[in-house]
């Protein structure tokens, strides 16, 4: 699955007609999940995708194949997510809510015979995907491509362009920071 | 050397592996060894934030149509025509490049990109930027008053985001927070009872704020004052009041106390208590469940919290009942033709296979659920449509008055609306309460599961049964005793006088066991500080009741649930001393209800307790002496709440000078 990922725009640059869009669908999910994470509502995700995938076609020729696929791709997403943040900031006063910070992350797939039990999960999940939202936008970047996009280390290092022990700072700072909001959360659940 | 949490901490951030002092550490200090679990459940979580939803090839095609629908009914004209171009355009070339993935190079394959898509993508941003601002100039004028009541509509696609946004950044009359939209209210004044001897309303049942401010406070924020409505808070809770015992099907009850916020003042509680119908007598239901699966919805506390309701609800009905359920989203459509009670199975299934998609088109719903339920019209029995959504009506090609005069129309035929509000952030509940309130109905907001259970299980014959419909209340004040007074609450439920003898006005419904409270507030004539007027004397002609210890006189009027005539019960109040230390149980909790409601409203009527700081513990003294029987704890969530509002109320830990 690797190797054959590796090769995919290789191949899309041999003129391997069917390549692009074996790309398109194997990065399809993980571009969404990451970009509903950063916060693009659901109504841009589209648009946003539509323009990643854009960027990448475009890039494609440039591609030099002994650099990891994933954090290739994920370059380009992180980079058209931050923009549409940047856009956002400028219109979304006049033409959105600003929050989007309950925008639906999970999917429920499961049975709702366990509703019930279902729920608290779920609730666990949201919880965490607003938190995210919370973090600062460098801690944020590193998590989710950690995360969501299962870069490592070195990936994200080279998708985001930044030193591998900031990439490391980043990331356990936000570990520990998600925690003590879990920490604060629990124990004002408890008050309550 | 002793290692310190802040050591600790660095520690973790420095290394996973944890060193034996720094595992000594955690096994003494119980503040670190949360973080660690908290450590241990966020990274096991964290890669669960992968399972987002992506939408299939299907799915944002058919959003394409859906949203190239709402803009034609929006009917905006030409400027969101061209905005819904650029939109539909870009959306298209996306379907492109996912729906047709198995065609060789797709993207190559649309117009010239690869060559010319720097220049053509610019252009088309800079068009769209050109039309949104536009737009935007267009909904300014709007809500500056120049609109053509664009604002008073439902809503649709764009429109319901931009009307509250605006409306809110251009000062308008609306308040939202976040994307949540209430209507405005102001607290009923002081009436004087020279000018104004007789006040009328009609009762509401509807519990939802309470819910609504229940959600705020654990958030751990205090409502907007517009998501407070007293009357609702009040009659969120069990009363102990007797049922009725003559034929009419409600009991009418009185008690004369003082107010504690302004001890000269009295307060009068009028309660009503609907009768009793035991489980085994409930008359036979047909319920059509109507559930929004719009995107909107998929929240975990929404349709997961909805289904897990329905499947509750479901539990109770039996071979007499029946159950159909209607979707919709970006159409309306039958999941389940309405099937008996006792085929479990096939309902649950029903309702397990539900699942979100599309935005929402909530007019074509509500017929179809109404058709759907007058069908299957049961005499003498239950009919009701149950309305499960976040209230978010955004595609529709129905204005709000079409919407409203549908649901009156068939609420005349018997066949009755539930409301139940669900969700947040986007949250319609002026919407919501207007729905129900013209559907003959009930509305409440479903938190939790918990509250469900109580709107659906533990109250489910108030929710469900109509005893007594179009019920309303007339106030008549004895001039020579009552100087001024005024209604707390209902502020949206005023009727005029000459209502109260008009059978074809429409006013709040009973359910079996539901007890509504009103309480008036009296300033009695001796305290009375009004200048005389110059051009009338103060000196009605007075009857012999006048002279009589009596404080007021409430008349209700009612109509059996298929009843066109209503019938008239009526009750003089004498006045009394009784201070509301001595009052009953039911009359000190519901004066401490609704003293945390007015607090929250920001009454300035409150003399003394006006100031947050000594209004606390007042409130928390009235209702921790009157909790009563209270069986499922409800009085005594409303003492942790208040707790915890307390602490919210900067004002309230704010040192006094």
């Amino acid at each position: 699955m690797v190797t054959s990922e590796h090769v995919l725009l290789q191949r899309h640059n041999d003129g391997d007609a069917t390549a692009f869009g074996e790309l398109v669908e194997l990065y399809r999910r993980p571009v969404y999940a990451y970009l509903a994470r950063v916060g693009v509502p659901v109504s841009a995700r589209d648009d946003v995708a539509q323009d990643v995938f854009f960027k990448l076609h475009k890039a494609a020729p440039s591609y030099v194949p002994e650099r990891q696929l994933r954090a290739f791709v994920f370059t380009v997403v992180a980079n058209s997510a931050r923009s549409y943040a940047r856009k956002r900031r400028v219109w979304g006063r006049f033409f959105e809510s600003v929050s989007v910070a309950q925008e639906p992350a999970v999917r429920l797939s499961d049975a709702v015979a366990d509703a019930v039990a279902n729920t608290e999960a779920q609730q666990m999940l949201q919880w965490l995907d607003s938190a995210v939202q919370k973090l600062s936008p460098a801690q944020r970047d590193v998590i989710l491509l950690h995360a969501v996009a299962q870069l490592d280390h070195h990936e994200i290092a080279q998708a985001l362009r930044i030193p591998l022990n900031t990439v490391k700072t980043h990331l356990r700072r936000a570990r520990v920071e998600l925690a003590k909001m879990l920490v604060r959360r629990r124990s004002q659940e408890e008050v309550l | 050397m002793q290692m310190t949490c802040h050591d600790f901490e660095e520690r973790l951030s420095a290394d996973d592996v944890l060193l034996d002092d720094a595992r000594e550490h955690v096994e003494q200090c119980t503040a670190c060894a949360a973080l660690m679990r908290a450590l241990r459940d966020v990274d096991e979580h964290l890669p669960r934030l992968r399972e987002a939803e992506a939408p299939t090839a299907l799915q944002i095609e058919q959003r394409v149509l859906e949203q190239r629908e709402t803009m034609r009914a929006a009917r905006l004209g030409p400027v969101v025509w061209a905005m819904a171009g650029v939109g539909a355009l870009s959306l298209v070339v996306m379907v492109g490049v996912l729906v047709q993935r198995e065609e060789p190079v797709v993207v190559a394959a649309l117009p010239p990109l690869a060559a010319q898509d720097r220049f053509q993508v610019e252009v088309a941003q800079k068009a769209k930027e050109q039309k949104q601002a536009e737009v935007r100039e267009k909904f300014a004028k709007l809500f500056a008053g120049e609109g053509d009541g664009v604002g008073s509509l439902l809503g649709g696609g764009a429109r319901g985001s931009l009307a509250g946004t605006l409306s809110n950044v251009l000062g308008g009359s609306q308040t939202v927070s976040g994307n949540e939209s209430y209507a405005p209210s102001t607290n009923n004044g002081f009436k004087n009872v020279g000018e104004a001897p007789v006040a009328t309303f009609s009762i509401d049942v509807d519990t939802a704020s309470y819910a609504n401010v229940r959600r705020f406070v654990n958030a751990g924020q205090l409502p907007p004052k517009d998501a407070v409505r007293l009357e609702e808070l009040i009659n969120y809770f069990p009363y102990e009041t007797a049922p009725p015992t003559g034929k009419d099907p409600i009991a009418l009850h009185t008690e004369v106390s003082t107010a504690p916020w302004q001890p000269e003042h009295k307060l009068v509680r009028v309660a009503l208590r609907a009768r009793d119908i035991n489980q085994g007598n409930r008359p036979s239901s047909n319920l059509v469940f109507l559930i929004d699966v719009s995107g909107s919805m998929s929240d975990a506390n929404k349709l997961p919290l909805v289904k897990a309701a329905l499947l509750m609800l479901v539990e109770q009905l039996t071979a007499n009942d029946s159950v159909g359920i209607v979707v919709y989203a970006g159409g309306a459509g039958v999941v389940l033709e309405p099937t008996r009670g006792s085929a479990q199975q096939e309902i649950r299934a029903a309702i397990e296979q539900l699942q979100t998609g599309g935005s929402t088109h909530g007019s074509a719903g509500l017929a179809k659920a109404y058709a759907l339920a007058k069908q299957h019209y049961i005499k003498g029995g239950t009919n009701r449509v149950i309305l499960a959504t976040d209230g978010d009506f955004n595609v529709g090609t129905t204005g709000r008055e079409e919407l409203l005069s549908l649901i009156q129309t068939h609420a005349k035929t018997g066949v009755f609306l539930t409301a139940l509000g669900v969700g947040m952030g986007n949250y319609k509940d002026d919407t919501m309460e207007l729905l129900a309130d013209k559907g003959n109905g009930n509305y409440a907001y479903l938190d939790s599961l918990r509250e469900a259970r109580k709107v659906l299980i533990e109250q489910m014959s108030g929710t469900l049964v109509t005893v007594a419909k179009d019920v309303k209340i007339q106030v008549e004040f004895n001039p020579t005793r009552v100087g001024s007074y005024r209604l707390l609450g209902y502020e949206n439920r005023l009727l005029a006088r000459k209502d109260f003898e008009d059978d074809q006005k429409d006013a709040g419904e009973m359910g079996a066991s539901h007890v509504v409270t009103a309480l008036y507030e009296v300033v009695a004539l001796s305290a009375q500080k009004v200048a005389p007027l110059r051009y009338q004397q103060a000196a009605p002609v007075l009857s012999e009741a006048a002279g009589t210890q009596e404080l007021l006189h409430v008349k209700l009027r009612y109509k059996l649930p298929e009843g066109t005539q209503s019938v008239l019960m009526e009750k003089p109040v004498l006045d009394g001393t009784n201070v509301i230390d001595d009052a009953s149980a039911d009359m000190r909790f519901a004066t401490s209800v609704a003293l945390f409601g007015m607090g929250l409203r920001g009454d300035l009527e409150l003399a003394a307790l006006s100031d947050a700081s000594k209004r606390y513990p007042v409130i928390e003294r009235l209702a921790n002496r009157s909790l009563g029987q209270d069986p499922h704890g409800h009085r005594k969530d409303f003492v942790e709440l208040v707790g915890k509002a307390k602490r919210l109320d900067v004002s309230a830990v704010a040192p006094t000078p």
